[in-house]
């Protein structure tokens, strides 16, 4: 039995990098007493599997691990509360959803959302060129890579009543978030940026 | 909660090494006193500190005891934060009320003058105010070296003692709140230690309290450490060093090799049934998440029941967890290897051979028959095992130009039967330690080892040859056995220039050249120190092994002669049985 876990990472955890995060979802899962399911070989691993890796020390709300199970007894609630009550401060797990095979990872997860918080004086600016920021933004992400092959990666600003709303489809990479964030940085300052959803299947404009 | 703001903890190398997103890390609202146990390492290296893993739990289920962790910042996250926080509270170690330090290594002397540089306190302990510096471990046995920069120095086995006054001053101190005469809580601790039983056991600095009040030598502290096996864990959420579960499963060995400071130190030797060691196994697992568990010990061929807790570890270890071994002869390991155990985790094949030849291995007491390693060895390589890892010393007294050319003989007749890849050889240079039967040897000094090195580089050219840095030697060599006067030079020195930083980084052969110069001035110093020619330390500390017998044991080393494993039969070694027994009973 397969699991996809949502969880967040807030607060001081967003500092643990995805690496650590490997780490931290092991020992949770084992002194929650789940029964995984271990890899085969000398030194066998939890089998895990991850939605695309967020950027370092941004804050995630709803991400997703995915991990088998040996049992198919235990309670989905019962699998919560137990996950929630050994996990490490910061790190909540808020959902679980159950498949007897292994979902691939792109048929769960259709985009990447984040949302950058802005600073008040910026506001005015952007909210009047949405169209052409994005127009902008996908101008220079194809100059930059400098060769027709490569086709500019989708992406989609929006401006909200406190930040930019950035929808990364399909193209998760820590490359096309630093891209965003440089892009801008260049003419915006921002207070924080957190990655809002990984799972989330988008009809346009209806996850607000 | 942490008091740094997120942006600057983004800006550091690596933020989790400052904040307690940990398990099991205790954060409590209201307390009497602050307690700090301070590596001078840096976190990686200090969360794999076992000694601490017993304090920390040992600590905080006191009423009243805070007590929190802090590491040694790297140079470019000082430079940030400013100062040494603790990890529990944010707060600054100075605000502590007792800094408990340990010693590990020689080495860890210039930690803690960095340290308390960079927290802001007084190297001096009659001008410091704020936390009373307790130092304790295996390298704080020369007083010399210890009582320079700490109020008081621990010898032996703090486990029950330190719990004691800590309890003792919360009592104190919830006295003192309610308007008593006391200054400060330092001035309580002092007061707790100048009284029985601490008083046998610590080391009082002398600007504190004249030497005449205290009734030295002090003994060594002794518990029955069976007691205080810990099973709540600190547990790191990043990789450290040593990222497993540790159960020792003994303390000391008897194996009396005559270089080796841990050998006297920890004696007597004390085991951890393995019906025990199992249930510790279980419950630190359920409590910590670890994948693997190490068996500590300073020599686990020498448990004597490891067959039998090996059959324990297979059958009742949960899956995906694996036990390790961290100090196993080859001779146990092949025969443990027929046993055919597939949870314990095939590590290297590492065997300490010490000298090249067997002249030099009777001087220094290591019982190794290399002509029954090689079938041995055979037979691993034969399993599936890669390589071997074989360590030597170089410097070791009656050394000859003989040995070395032995040593480098056996290296090629291993990589003629093994292959150059598969063999790999560690160097490292011998220090004199006090309580050592060799606590009056000469250190051959630098010179002596880079050309031992250059000759072995030479004639072992295409092998894995590896060595520690002879400067660091040199330098371990020089603290082990220091004096006062050259102890308190030195922590100047290290406390005015943050040596740490150098001596762990880049800045090693810049920092070894400005310490040579300074050194100028004391050269007699140094050459009596090199020489062995002071001992001072038994006038201060009782380990329970006798001088005379380290005098024995000096004068069987230049006949050749091997001791026996004392668990054969008593060597007379010193009183260290007897006090142990005292307190069992």
């Amino acid at each position: 039995m397969w699991l996809v876990l949502k969880y967040k990472k807030v607060g001081l955890a967003a500092l643990l990098s995805q690496n650590d995060m490997q780490l931290v979802f092991t020992r949770t899962f084992r002194r929650a007493g789940l029964p995984v399911v271990y890899s085969d070989g000398f030194a066998g691993r939890v089998k895990m599997a991850f939605s695309p890796a967020p950027p370092y020390a941004v804050e995630v709300l709803n991400d997703a691990v995915f991990v088998e199970l040996n049992d198919d007894l235990i309670k989905e609630r019962e699998i919560l509360e137990r996950l929630n009550r050994f996990s490490i401060p910061g790190v909540v797990f808020t959902d679980v959803a159950t498949y007897s095979k292994k979902p691939k990872v792109g048929d769960v997860i259709k985009c990447v959302v984040y949302k950058f918080y802005f600073v008040a004086e910026g506001r005015a600016d952007i909210n009047s060129n949405v169209l052409a920021l994005n127009l902008d933004y996908s101008k220079r992400i194809f100059l930059k890579r400098g060769y027709w092959k490569m086709r500019p990666k989708r992406c989609e600003l929006r401006v909200m009543k406190d930040g930019v709303l950035v929808y990364l489809w399909k193209s998760f990479s820590m490359p096309s978030y630093r891209e965003v964030r440089d892009f801008l940085e260049s003419f915006l300052k921002f207070e924080k940026v957190v990655r809002i959803a990984t799972l989330v299947e988008l009809e346009d404009g209806s996850l607000i | 909660m942490a008091k740094f703001d997120f942006d600057t903890l983004k800006s550091l190398e690596n933020p989790l090494y400052h904040i307690p997103i940990e398990w099991g890390v205790s954060c409590k609202e209201n307390c009497n006193v602050r307690v700090t146990l301070l590596y001078c390492g840096d976190y990686p290296v200090g969360m794999s500190y076992h000694g601490f893993k017993i304090f920390y739990p040992l600590f905080d289920s006191i009423d009243g005891v805070c007590v929190s962790r802090a590491y040694l910042p790297s140079f470019n996250d000082y430079k940030i934060l400013k100062n040494i926080y603790d990890l529990e509270y944010s707060r600054a170690i100075k605000d502590s009320d007792l800094l408990v330090v340990t010693y590990q290594t020689e080495l860890n002397f210039i930690g803690l003058a960095t340290a308390l540089k960079l927290a802001g306190l007084e190297l001096q302990v009659e001008k410091r105010e704020g936390p009373l510096v307790l130092v304790g471990g295996p390298a704080s046995v020369n007083p010399a070296l210890s009582l320079v920069m700490a109020d008081a120095v621990f010898v032996g086995e703090g486990e029950k003692l330190l719990a004691m006054l800590l309890e003792e001053a919360v009592e104190k101190v919830q006295r003192f709140t309610k308007g008593s005469v006391y200054k400060d809580k330092r001035e309580i601790f002092l007061e707790l230690l100048e009284k029985e039983p601490y008083c046998h056991h610590v080391l009082i600095n002398p600007k504190h309290k004249s030497f005449a009040a205290q009734n030295l030598p002090v003994r060594k502290a002794l518990v029955d450490y069976t007691e205080y096996v810990p099973t709540q864990f600190v547990v790191p959420s990043c990789q450290v060093v040593q990222d497993r579960l540790t159960v020792e499963i003994n303390r000391a060995c008897t194996r009396g090799c005559r270089f080796c400071l841990a050998s006297f130190y920890y004696r007597p030797y004390r085991a951890l049934e393995p019906e025990r060691v199992i249930e510790v196994v279980k419950k630190g697992i359920a409590n910590t998440g670890y994948e693997e568990v190490g068996l500590l010990s300073l020599s686990a061929s020498d448990y004597p029941w490891i067959e039998e807790l090996i059959n324990l570890l297979e059958k009742e270890l949960p899956e995906g967890t694996k036990y390790s071994f961290p100090s196993l002869r080859v001779d146990t390991l092949y025969r443990i290897a027929k046993m055919k155990p597939e949870k314990m985790k095939k590590g290297g094949l590492t065997v300490a051979v010490e000298a090249g030849s067997e002249r030099l291995r009777r001087v220094v007491n290591k019982m190794i028959n290399l002509d029954d390693l090689m079938p041995q060895l055979e037979y691993f390589f034969k399993a599936g095992w890669k390589h071997v890892k074989l360590y030597f010393m170089i410097g070791l007294p009656t050394e000859t130009e003989d040995d070395i050319g032995e040593l480098i003989s056996y290296v090629n007749e291993l990589v003629q039967r093994f292959g150059k890849k598969n063999v790999i050889v560690n160097i490292s240079t011998f220090v004199p330690k006090p309580f050592t039967p060799f606590e009056k040897e000469k250190f051959y000094g630098i010179e002596y080892a880079i050309d031992t090195l250059r000759r072995l580089k030479r004639e072992l050219r295409g092998i894995s040859l590896r060595w520690s840095d002879p400067t660091l030697s040199a330098l371990e060599a020089l603290l082990s056995r220091v004096d006062f006067d050259l102890a308190s030079a030195l922590a100047e020195f290290f406390y005015s220039r943050g040596s740490y930083y150098a001596f762990e980084g880049k800045g090693i052969r810049r920092e070894s050249f400005a310490l040579e110069e300074f050194l100028v001035s004391y050269s007699a110093d140094v050459e009596k120190i090199f020489n062995g020619s002071k001992s001072h330390w038994h006038d201060f500390i009782n380990l329970g092994v006798s001088p005379a017998f380290l005098e024995k044991e000096r004068q069987k080393a230049y006949s050749g002669e091997y001791t026996i494993d004392c668990r054969e039969r008593c060597l007379g070694c010193g009183p260290i049985c007897g006090w142990y027994s005292s307190i069992k009973k």
